[in-house]
């Protein structure tokens, strides 16, 4: 039994009426943990918890065995801790070097020589050298997405904690990302919350699925997609046994749902998995947002 | 309307970022205040307001064919410092401004340093920046008044009391900057501060930089300068936290602020 370095306890949070978190429980060990959900779910809520930026109502958190309620676990969490918000501010007159620069002195990485050489190396390691002089307003959308996952490596922290890291990055940056990420995985622990399903069968051991503030699903990518075995069957039309039916790029529709007599059913995906269970809410939600 | 501000309380107090508990380090200080420094100094706020206040000076000296008036020594070094005082409050206020307006409350509550690492950094911004370029401006107009032949300077009306104010009171306006741009995120802060100095009569009121000839009492006008960058320095700090300490020094400051403004004044007025 691997010792669990991030542990979630029931878990509540409120924002006025809304309900953020309502009871959400669930460990992780060292390694990658994925966070799946429609918008809505609580993923940024629990991503900013694990941050230590938000405190819970009511309920345990417990990152890399410490409390972020206590003060003193507070900041030993803080000087182990690489966070890259879902919509991170950026001082757009500073470069990208002279804004991770900024962060990693608010790190306590005070001496100049040594802390210069970890921004280059970070700002190198996310694919920005030849930028690095050029002001944040002047990036593009992903540049500025790599700029805040920069920010977060500094220090090779043991606990990273990223809200949707690859939104807005084009497929090379994305297969970028996994790279960087698997290799600090390790003993390392990295909670990410994504909409990206094929970035938790690329790299998550783990995976939860979060609905309405709660876990809906923990395990393995290999079991949520398990969930959909059976259920999943490829068609000329929109099956109306199904669910949820789109049709592919050859034509045929995917079908998802409890497969009619006959049907001639396929490898599920994680996404299958997921939709299966999530259900609707994934395509009203996504619309809505 | 009454459940909209309720909403909006509970939602900020849900929001709440729990706080830091490490101190602020010297180095960490230092390496921010480098960076704060360069920041305040090529903000266009400032160099544009140094430069339009040159432009204002060379208007104001005709600029024609009156060499006597061109060459006025007092004017174009009053016309400097104005620009300079002027400056370092928009781009003071500008730079405490930046994290509420670029949305960094999230990712800088992460971080292990607290908050008035931050705070502190500004003001060792302005102590690097603007502060070091009045005294270097400060050490020119010295050199200016006492080498150049110019009938307007009256070489009795300056002395140590007169060149240590300009550098006080760069200074003590940014901090006011400073300490007004922590708490009202908006970008009126640092014009309303130079309007409120300028059109409500309040820098003939309680002048920042007075010859000696004019009456003021000498050490008590250094007794207000040094209040009121006390008084600023505290309040900017309490909105990172308002602890007793500060809170008391900073009421502390004040009410010795208003002494000195008080007894500065000479007993005819300036």
């Amino acid at each position: 039994m691997t010792v669990p370095t991030i542990e979630i306890a029931d878990v509540h949070k409120h924002f006025g009426r809304t309900t953020a978190l309502a009871g959400l429980t669930f460990d992780a060990p060292a390694g990658i943990t994925g966070l799946l959900g429609p918008n809505g779910a609580g993923k940024t809520t629990l991503l900013r918890m694990a941050a230590t930026v938000l405190a819970p109502d009511a309920g345990r958190i417990r990152m890399l065995g410490w409390d972020p309620s206590v003060a003193d676990e507070r900041l030993a969490i803080r000087r182990r801790l690489g966070y890259m918000p879902q919509e991170p501010g950026f001082h757009r007159n500073f470069t990208a070097f002279e804004f991770v620069d900024y962060v990693a002195i608010l790190k306590e990485m005070t001496d100049r020589a040594s802390r210069h050489d970890e921004v280059r190396r970070v700002l190198d390691l996310v694919g920005l050298e030849k930028v690095r002089d050029r002001r944040i307003k002047a990036l593009s959308g992903g540049m500025r997405r790599r700029v805040a996952l920069a920010q977060a490596l500094l220090g090779d922290p043991d606990l990273l904690v990223l809200d949707e890291p690859t939104a807005g990055l084009d497929p090379e940056q994305r297969l970028r990302f996994r790279e960087i990420v698997s290799e600090r995985a390790g003993d390392r622990t990295v909670l990410l919350s994504t909409h990206q399903t094929e970035d938790v069968a690329a790299l998550c051991p783990r995976v939860v699925v979060m609905l309405d503030g709660a876990a809906l699903f923990d395990g393995t990518p290999q079991e949520l997609s398990g969930v959909a075995r059976g259920r999943v069957w490829l068609a000329p039309e929109r099956s109306p046994a199904a669910r949820l039916s789109w049709r592919g790029p050859d034509g045929a529709h995917r079908n998802i749902g409890d497969a009619p007599d006959g049907a001639d059913l396929v490898e599920p995906t994680v996404e299958d998995g997921y939709l299966l269970l999530v259900g609707e809410r994934a395509f009203t939600e996504d619309e809505a947002a | 309307m009454a459940a909209s501000l309720r909403t909006a309380f509970a939602d900020a107090r849900a929001s709440r970022v729990p706080v830091a508990i490490a101190r602020p380090t010297v180095a960490a200080v230092v390496a921010l205040g480098r960076i704060e420094a360069r920041k305040m100094l090529l903000h266009p706020t400032f160099w544009v307001t140094v430069g339009l206040s040159l432009l204002l000076v060379r208007g104001a000296a005709g600029g024609g064919g009156d060499a006597s008036i061109r060459i006025n020594v007092p004017l174009l070094l009053a016309g400097l410092l104005v620009g300079l005082l002027f400056g370092t409050i928009l781009s003071a206020n500008v730079a405490a401004l930046r994290p509420r307006r670029d949305h960094m409350r999230e990712l800088f509550g992460s971080v292990p340093s607290p908050p008035e690492t931050r705070t502190i950094g500004l003001f060792a911004g302005l102590l690097l920046g603007p502060f070091l370029i009045s005294l270097l401006f400060t050490a020119v107009g010295w050199w200016a008044i006492t080498h150049i032949a110019d009938p307007n300077i009256n070489p009795e009306e300056v002395d140590w009391f007169f060149v240590v104010q300009v550098p006080l009171s760069v200074f003590a306006l940014g901090a006011l900057a400073i300490a007004v741009g922590r708490w009202f995120p908006t970008l009126f802060g640092g014009p309303v501060i130079i309007a409120a100095q300028v059109f409500t009569g309040l820098m003939w009121a309680v002048p920042w930089i007075m010859p000696r000839s004019s009456g003021i009492g000498a050490t008590w006008h250094l007794v207000y300068l040094a209040a009121a960058i006390t008084t600023w320095v505290a309040l900017a700090l309490a909105r990172d936290r308002s602890t007793v300490w500060r809170v008391a020094i900073g009421g502390g400051a004040l009410a010795l602020g208003i002494v000195a403004a008080v007894q500065q004044a000479p007993p005819g007025g300036y």
